[in-house]
């Protein structure tokens, strides 16, 4: 108990949450002190070392207003746990990089937090091109590394043993799981308008597969080349029998997008549907955001309160610092990423969970193994705190959880959910096994 | 390959490649929603205009308020050594927090620091206040705590080699080539580490140049801060008169009292201009897609690193071009090209710059001056609380919401055809000396106007195409 928690603390390599981490074990101390029963003050007591997490994080570059949600969440969740009595009694060490958001720099930042900085784990990544470009160097480290992306990479089988994605649902199960909603409730017949790489080229796939199966048909796929910043030509091209229009576009031109949208079809109008991603971080009370009231939109988490949240979801807003409308406590124009950051949270969860079950102690190959191999054979998350999302399955065969996904209506400049898929929409076969990768 | 003949390709592959999250709606998202065509418009009439005006002001009338100045205070002759002290022990300060202190670049005081209070604040301060780098700067105090060891004090009065007239300012022009290079294409600008070990080499090179060439020499030539702020310190109303005091004029009126600039300094006011709209071009998707990158899944910094060099050094080599064209033409149709016309009207290019910086760097400065306070509050992380600022929210929020981004968009257009107005008059005032008649003066700055024109157009469009980021 008298153990200085500052002591516990490296100044030269902590990351950026160091000072936070200390607040945290200073409040534990406090608490201790004051007759408390957590746990922490006791493995503090006991000469416990710090789980150390190195943060992979997107603090410059284009992945920037990400971060900063994805540190406050990581913050939170941290501040959560050690208050709890740590993991395994051991309070989490948060050690953060910035990555610049740039593909090059993001295996260097996996080897210096590896390396330098001898953090037990990798966490946090969220840019796609930064994990695919990432992960292979874990794997050569022989690091666990656990990222918070949504891209359909750790699912496909093509990263490594070492990587993992239990805190997020993949781009491919969110599509193929508003599939069968979409066609059943909106129409049958969709066009889909959907950026001209990649990323559009997943919902593409996916949708068009999923639409399939549930009897619709894709009338019209229309690429936007990325670099556009018009759309009327586009809108012309959708088909007049088009009963719903499928919209997943990205980046700076989205409000003139919606803008268009509207000019263009007017009243008269397909069943909209579209992707959260379009329009994270951004009110949906902006001005040029009228047109969207009455259409839909994927969440993966509601960012506006519907009135029966449990209570670990009230408790998840609060310590993450959002209000009702999933935008700051401190400043209540400042729109989280509401549908990416619980990702962050419930990772750093599963860690816990992994290093708990697996009995996993130091950065040694015997204890990853059983660490690995924990986690592996997990089946599912329950929800609650540590999963407020809802509940998750994991395949240990994939490395990737399975949740539910949310389709919300606009209404008067909210969000408001009308349907909650099951966990079962979104799965799929898997195209890879993991565990049958050597350690 | 097109969209269809991708996706033919496989899924297995294009899935490896998906990402979540490309690109933010963010700040340019709403100011394309914004009639930028008509501001654009407006803004080249607005310089054009400007032109026009002046050309009816009768030239003696116009020289009168340009020479107008009045005295304010007394000045010793040479400014005291203790802010230069300060200015010392905060650089110290910080690049000990960018070693020591916490590795996250926004929480560390030094990258925000360096990139939002001083590079973008400081030189907002200079341009209104003058050039008080002279002042703060840690170079006199650094050279004065050198020259206290036996040996070199010998140094500060007789320094070892004299400095080569041949070399003007051009190692002030190479240094800021190097820092215009890291701040917009090197791939770790914020990592405090490294810019900890940029600052104390670059101190130590400045200190170098100091003792063998001599402290005042090495600053009035060499040093590249101190040839930046000391032209942008023209730009203010305030200046010292040598022997009388501070007095205050019309803004830009050390710029017209500049004179024929030395070696090198015209092709560091081109850089200075260059630079910070090669980093404003850098960003938008019509580069992206000029370089065959997809803006929507931008590659990252390291991977532009080639192409971006290219791009600013040719953004520098066309503005010099354009510049000496928009020169030469002035003096053919006024009677007669000067060969010292290059250097004369170069400082025309000044007001351009700097509300091209203010303007550019406002939206970013916003939110980093935030991780700048907070971070000095406790900048090594060991609980302090300096300016009660630990643990404030740091909001981007205002880059997201209609109205506050329609304030920050006419700040910005208000800056930029302000400062190319300002240009216009700068170089007017300049033609009036060089040419015996006002109508040749006149004439001569036709196709600089067309330039100004011409850049407001370019400045405008920079701050409303679709950017990354």
């Amino acid at each position: 108990m008298s153990e200085d928690p500052k002591k516990l603390s490296r100044p030269a390599e902590s990351g950026f949450s160091r000072r936070r981490t200390l607040i945290s074990l200073g409040s534990l101390a406090g608490a201790g002190l004051a007759g408390s029963v957590l746990n922490a003050p006791l493995a503090l007591a006991q000469g416990g070392r710090p789980i150390r997490i190195g943060f992979q994080v997107h603090r410059t570059g284009i992945g920037a207003v990400y971060g900063r949600w994805f540190e406050r969440t990581t913050t939170a969740a941290v501040k959560l746990i050690n208050e709890k009595g740590g993991i395994a009694g051991r309070p989490i060490e948060v050690v953060a990089e910035d990555d610049g958001t740039d593909p090059k720099r993001g295996p260097e930042v996996v080897e210096k937090l590896a390396r330098q900085h001898k953090v037990d784990f990798v966490y946090g990544t969220l840019f796609s091109h930064v994990v695919i470009a990432s992960a292979p160097r874990a794997g050569e480290l022989k690091i666990p590394y656990f990222v918070v992306s949504e891209g359909y990479h750790v699912a496909s089988g093509k990263m490594n043993r070492y990587c993992f994605q239990p805190g997020i649902t993949d781009v491919r199960a969110q599509v193929t799981a508003v599939g069968s909603w979409v066609i059943g409730k909106l129409g049958k017949k969709v066009t889909m308008i959907f950026p001209d790489y990649a990323f559009g080229y997943d919902h593409r796939d996916y949708f068009s597969q999923a639409a399939e199966k549930h009897g619709g048909k894709v009338l019209e796929k229309l690429a936007i080349p990325p670099a556009e910043r018009s759309f009327t030509k586009y809108f012309a091209r959708v088909p007049a029998d088009t009963e719903v229009l499928y919209h997943v576009m990205v980046g700076p031109g989205v409000l003139t997008f919606v803008k268009e949208m509207g000019e263009h079809f007017g009243k008269k109008r397909p069943q909209i549907f579209g992707f959260i991603d379009s329009l994270e971080g951004v009110d949906m009370a902006s001005a040029g955001l009228e047109y969207l009231d009455g259409t839909y939109f994927w969440e993966a988490f509601p960012r506006y309160v519907q009135g029966k949240e449990p209570g670990y979801v009230k408790e998840y807003r609060k310590r993450v610092g959002v209000n009702d409308s999933g935008a700051s406590l401190a400043d209540p124009k400042d729109v989280s990423t509401f549908s990416h950051m619980f990702g962050c949270w419930e990772t750093l969860h599963v860690i816990k969970q992994a290093v708990e079950k697996s009995g996993y102690k130091d950065a040694t190959p015997g204890d990853y193994r059983k660490l690995i191999e924990a986690l592996e054979s997990e089946k599912s998350f329950a929800e609650g705190l540590a999963h407020p999302q809802g509940a998750k399955r994991f395949d240990g065969r994939l490395h990737q959880c399975y949740g539910h996904q949310n389709i919300s209506k606009v209404e008067g400049g909210k969000l408001k959910v009308v349907h909650r898929t099951k966990i079962e929409d979104g799965m799929y076969p898997p195209e890879g096994d993991y565990t049958k990768q050597p350690l | 390959m097109n969209a269809r003949a991708l996706g033919a390709a496989g899924l297995g592959a294009l899935a490896l490649a998906a990402g979540p999250v490309a690109a933010h709606t963010g700040e340019r998202g709403f100011v394309m929603l914004l009639p930028t065509g008509l501001y654009i418009l407006g803004g080249a009439l607005a310089v054009a205009l400007s032109f026009a005006v002046i050309a009816l002001v009768p030239s003696r009338a116009f020289l009168a308020l340009v020479r107008f100045r009045r005295l304010i205070g007394a000045l010793g002759s040479r400014p005291p050594l203790w802010p230069s002290a300060l200015g010392l022990l905060l650089l110290g300060a910080l690049v000990y927090a960018g070693f020591a202190g916490t590795r996250d670049p926004l929480e560390n005081p030094l990258p925000t620091f360096v990139w939002s209070l001083w590079w973008v604040g400081f030189t907002c301060v200079v341009a209104l206040l003058g050039d008080l780098w002279t002042v703060v700067s840690p170079w006199r105090a650094l050279y004065r705590l050198a020259t206290v060891l036996p040996g070199l004090g010998a140094w500060r009065e007789r320094p070892p080699l004299a400095y080569p007239a041949r070399f003007g300012s051009w190692p002030a022009v190479i240094a800021y080539f190097a820092f215009a290079w890291l701040e917009l294409i090197y791939p770790a600008p914020f990592d405090p580490a490294i810019l900890a070990g940029v600052c104390a080499g670059y101190a130590l090179a400045t200190l170098a140049g100091m003792l063998v060439f001599g402290g005042e020499t090495w600053l009035a030539n060499a040093e590249a801060f101190s040839v930046f702020f000391r032209v942008v310190g023209w730009l203010s109303p305030f200046a010292v008169e040598p022997g009388a005091g501070l007095s205050v004029g019309i803004p830009c009126r050390g710029l017209i009292a500049a004179g024929t600039l030395g070696a090198g300094t015209p092709a560091f006011v081109l850089l200075a201009l260059a630079s910070v709209s090669f980093d404003g071009l850098a960003l938008t998707f019509w580069w992206l897609d000029l370089i065959g990158e997809n803006p929507l899944e931008y590659p990252g910094r390291t991977s532009l690193v080639g192409i971006n060099t290219l791009g600013l050094a040719g953004t520098w080599l066309t503005l010099a071009a354009v510049y000496a064209t928009a020169v030469r033409t002035g003096g053919a149709i006024a009677g007669g090209a000067r060969p010292q016309a290059f250097g004369r009207y170069v400082v025309a290019i000044v007001p351009i710059a700097f509300a091209y910086h203010f303007a550019h760097y406002l939206p970013f400065f916003l939110v980093d001056a935030q991780h700048a306070l907070r971070a000095l509050s406790d900048p090594y992380a060991l609980g302090w609380n300096l300016l009660g600022l630990r643990d404030w929210h740091v909001t981007a929020s205002f880059l997201a919401r209609h109205d506050t981004v329609h304030a920050i968009w006419n700040l910005q257009v208000a800056a930029i055809v302000l400062g190319h107005a300002a240009a216009v008059c700068v170089a007017h005032a300049i033609a009036l000396r060089e040419h015996a008649q006002p109508r040749a003066a006149l004439a001569s700055q036709v196709p600089m106007t067309v330039l100004m024109v011409g850049y407001t157009v370019f400045g405008l469009w920079l701050l409303s195409t679709p950017v990354v980021g």
